[in-house]
């Protein structure tokens, strides 16, 4: 008698329940966490691809330098060595590497504009935030809106007439940070 | 005996009316919201996907830009919508087209230049991005509707010029903005990238 009365009033003691409970809870949050990731996965997405083609910006003004001063030594000398000082502040021996500034750049000139480019150590290894101008639609670092994404050109010198350029790009995912580099050989290919 | 029979009984009980209902109304209640915050998960998924297919898209167009500009040459950029002298280099500071030779183009022949051009068919409001490959005959809208371009989208072209003097090899700087407009959601984006010709210009 007793032991059946016993029986009828038994319910589901406190551990129990908690352990319902927060199993509840896990399997709610982990579905919720997937929704909120593939939102943010977009935005990242988005940001990559903008970085992604800034990075490869900075490759091709190195390039482009290196052919012009390579085909017309700006100033009557050897070409390689000249573009080489352009860009001794990008040395990675010399400090944590530089940053471009095409403000100058004078779409008129036809003589040699691209040697009007600014190049500038990043102090202490912290490189400026590009801004971008929505009157223009340019990045730059002079007019316009902080853009989120740094810019910052290293290079090593392999040999004499062989160089690697570094062209990263960082910039902030909500609070994580994300960085690109893309990395080009560039070589003396003229005999002088 | 008798206490057999009510013990019997006891143990047979089921649940009253009242427990049923409240137990189908909690489970009613938890099954809405469940089902509620299901559906708006599956439309984010979808709005997502949409989005990322439409970066995929404006991935592809200056992927394809790029490209194509930098095995090409002789640049000629059109700042004021005409197209005549399409085989003659032009630099220029801001244009909405950009006029060129395509890497196995005929240099003697015009209708065979690559044109990409940034144009308005509503007045100035939105542009769209056009691409043709006979010389401007003909043109192909790369963007889909969902992008949004805006009006400084277009191309700034440097040291293109074949004149004598001329000591800069071409490079082009693209622009690429708008907004992703989607179900009424609009993404802004602003794209820049450049390109330095790969051919070696000579200068007689």
């Amino acid at each position: 008698m007793k032991f059946s009365l016993k029986q009828k009033n038994k319910g589901f003691t406190l551990i129990e329940t908690l352990v319902a409970i927060s199993i509840f809870t896990v399997s709610v949050i982990a579905l919720l966490t997937i929704v909120s990731s593939g939102i943010t996965d977009t935005l990242y997405a988005k940001k990559k691809m903008a970085a992604i083609y800034l990075a490869q910006e900075g490759i091709e003004y190195m390039r482009n330098m290196r052919d012009t001063y390579l085909l017309y030594p700006p100033n009557g000398t050897v070409g390689w060595d000249d573009f080489k000082v352009k860009i001794e502040d990008c040395n990675t021996d010399n400090g944590k590497g530089c940053y471009f500034n095409d403000q100058a750049l004078d779409f008129n000139d036809q003589i040699q504009p691209i040697i009007d480019i600014t190049i500038s150590p990043c102090v202490a290894g912290v490189c400026p935030t590009l801004l971008y101008d929505s009157l223009t639609g340019k990045y730059n670092y002079t007019t316009g809106v902080n853009s989120g994404f740094v810019r910052r050109i290293n290079i090593t010198n392999i040999n004499a007439h062989e160089t690697q350029i570094y062209s990263t790009v960082t910039f902030m995912n909500g609070s994580v940070p994300y960085e690109i580099t893309f990395s080009e050989n560039l070589f003396n290919w003229i005999r002088q | 005996m008798k206490m057999n029979f009510l013990k019997n009984k006891r143990t047979n009980k089921g649940y009253t009316i009242i427990e049923t209902m409240i137990a189908i109304s909690l489970f009613i209640v938890i099954i809405m919201a469940g089902m509620g915050t299901l559906l708006n998960a599956n439309l984010l998924r979808n709005k997502s996907e949409d989005v990322r297919s439409i970066i995929d898209n404006l991935s592809f167009i200056l992927e394809d830009m790029s490209r194509n500009l930098r095995t090409g040459y002789n640049y000629r950029c059109v700042d004021n919508g005409i197209f005549n002298n399409l085989d003659v280099p032009l630099s220029c500071a801001s244009g909405g087209a950009i006029v060129f030779e395509e890497a196995h183009g005929d240099v003697g022949v015009t209708s065979d230049q690559w044109i990409y051009k940034v144009e308005s068919n509503d007045g100035g409001i939105t542009f769209n991005i056009w691409k043709s490959t006979d010389g401007g005959t003909s043109y192909v809208q790369l963007n889909t509707s969902d992008i949004l371009i805006n009006s400084v989208s277009g191309f700034s072209v440097l040291g293109a010029e074949e004149a004598s003097g001329n000591q800069q090899q071409p490079l082009v700087n693209i622009r690429l903005a708008g907004k992703i407009k989607y179900k009424e959601v609009e993404t802004p984006f602003d794209l820049q990238t450049s390109v330095s010709q790969r051919l070696i210009q000579l200068v007689p």
